[in-house]
């Protein structure tokens, strides 16, 4: 992450920030008896690490840019970054439940899924905002 | 009508019931994202709070005032909450978490739970119907759900009909004037003040139960058909997380973008009625402008083919593909659509392509109307989506197949 010349940064440090978290809302879901959601967990974990490659490409193109073909590398970059910001909203939006219904000895694991995921949220707008 | 005859209310008003409460537990999940919600709850947190009652998926602990507050506005936080027509508003957001809030502190049975809540309903709608017809302003739900919070509360808490009516005197006195047509002009996290009617409600009935008196319940007449006809069954809900009016050209709009792709969309035109001309048309920057937007809506259903919860919250307000739509989108009254509101609220979207094509939805109705086929299916969409984490059941509440078969 810190390597230079830069390579993957702010956008796919919330994606993978978002698989963390959904990883997390996994197994509370499943240590709670409740597959269904332990399967979009594990699908929304799966979507995030490929986000977080997505995010890497995008701004590669972006470095490498100039003038109009720079615009649109932001555009493509903010596209990705909104597909972050969704899969962080469904995950903090899963895993919240379990942080007060879920079994007890998982409750702060999920609360802890909340957390990443809505900070992953925030980096996420945050980022987009960067970009206009 | 008696006790007893609230817990044997028809078959097919309990099921609808029952969705009702599994819809607000799917809005509730939905909603806690949202910034209106968290704020309610802190303040909840920091003023009103207590060991009695809970914040609904965040877990503090509060008053049962604290709770039904703070429950109320994480219910309508998305706007995406049931509704019905003739009250222009939200009865379940205002009923629901009141009773909630008292149940749990009361520890009430389930069944005590569910007859409340039909009371609240049945209270809150025929209230709201009776100040809509008396008042030429147009009041936000916590208006008249304040007194269908305060039926619910009151009979958790066993009140006497003395003192219920003193109770629902109280909620008429002090519930929220709520001018809600200033918030669809400037959106605000105010919305329906659905917190506020649940707060005054809740607070109506424990000061009823202590003594307090009140002048006469004006906005909800004694009616004859309570317990035989059930305005329960009128209630909508919601497929879209935003206001009711524009839900008519957002299906419209889904439709016709089943046919096009939004690369060749020369101009968007929609045909409404008056109060769904009234929201906005300008680029959202905040959720409540989003949500209060006819054309936002409609932009984003036609570039991306769906409305969700994401494209009322940041960072979709940059959203170009919506955003250039936007600049396309013209509104225009129809009178043969105004003519029909509130009874029907229609809309009708035309999309003009840039090889000159014209096509047309026709006059379309929002999903989940009362009579909509689909309206079951949409609760237990919606269920499945924001599902409660086991909520339902640790408030010993029938899974719904149970309680429909």
């Amino acid at each position: 992450m810190a390597a230079d010349p830069p390579g993957p940064a702010g956008g796919s440090v919330a994606a993978a920030a978002v698989a963390l978290a959904a990883a997390l809302a996994e197994l509370a879901a499943r240590k709670s008896g409740r597959p269904d959601e332990e399967a979009r967990a594990a699908a929304l974990r799966t979507r995030a690490v490929s986000l977080a490659a997505a995010d890497a490409r995008t701004y590669a193109e972006v470095l490498g840019a100039e003038g109009d073909a720079r615009r649109e590398a932001l555009d493509r970059s903010s596209t990705i970054l909104r597909e972050i910001a969704a899969a962080a909203i469904e995950v903090s939006t899963l895993a919240a439940p379990l942080a007060v219904e879920g079994k007890p000895a998982l409750r702060a694991d999920a609360a802890a899924s909340v957390e990443l995921a809505d900070a992953a949220r925030r980096i996420s707008e945050r980022l987009v905002e960067a970009n206009e | 009508m008696t006790e007893d005859g609230w817990l044997n209310a028809p078959a097919d008003v309990l099921a609808r019931l029952e969705r009702l409460l599994r819809d607000f537990v799917a809005c509730s999940v939905a909603g806690r994202v949202t910034e209106t919600a968290r704020i309610a709850a802190d303040y909840a947190s920091a003023q009103h709070p207590g060991d009695d009652a809970t914040a609904l998926f965040d877990g503090r602990r509060l008053s049962t005032t604290g709770a039904a507050f703070a429950n109320g506005v994480l219910a309508n936080a998305l706007d995406f909450d049931d509704g019905h027509r003739l009250v222009k508003g939200h009865p379940g957001a205002c009923v629901i978490p009141a009773a909630l809030a008292v149940a749990e502190s009361a520890q009430a049975s389930s069944e005590e739970l569910r007859a409340a809540i039909l009371i609240g309903y049945e209270t809150a709608i025929r209230a709201g119907i009776a100040l809509h017809a008396r008042s030429a302003e147009y009041h936000a739900s916590g208006a008249w759900g304040a007194l269908g919070a305060a039926a619910a509360a009151a009979r958790l808490l066993g009140l006497d009909e003395p003192r219920t009516r003193h109770a629902l005197g109280l909620a008429g006195y002090h519930a929220p004037i709520a001018p809600i047509m200033r918030s669809v002009a400037e959106p605000a996290m105010t919305k329906d003040a659905c917190g506020w009617g649940s707060f005054v409600g809740v607070s109506s009935a424990l000061l009823a139960a202590r003594g307090f008196t009140a002048l006469s319940s004006e906005p909800v007449a004694p009616e004859p058909t309570l317990g035989e006809r059930w305005h329960l069954l009128d209630v909508y809900v919601k497929r879209f997380p935003c206001c009711r009016w524009s839900h008519p050209a957002i299906a419209a709009a889904l439709e016709l973008r089943k046919r096009l792709g939004p690369e060749h969309i020369g101009q968007i035109r929609i045909g409404t009625f008056a109060g769904a001309a009234a929201l906005a048309r300008g680029h959202p920057t905040t959720t409540e402008e989003a949500q209060y937007s006819l054309v936002w809506p409609v932009a984003v259903a036609v570039a991306h083919g769906r409305f969700d919860v994401e494209h009322v919250l940041p960072p979709a307000f940059g959203d170009r593909a919506a955003r250039r739509l936007l600049d396309v989108v013209t509104v225009e009254v129809e009178p043969e659509l105004e003519a029909e509101f509130p009874g029907r609220r229609r809309s009708a979207v035309a999309i003009g392509t840039s090889d000159g094509d014209r096509h047309e939805s026709g006059p379309t109705e929002a999903p989940g109307e009362p009579d909509d086929p689909r309206w079951e299916e949409i609760v237990d969409a919606k269920a499945a989506l924001y599902p409660d984490g086991g909520l339902f059941a640790s408030l010993g509440l029938l899974p719904i197949s149970s309680a429909i078969s």
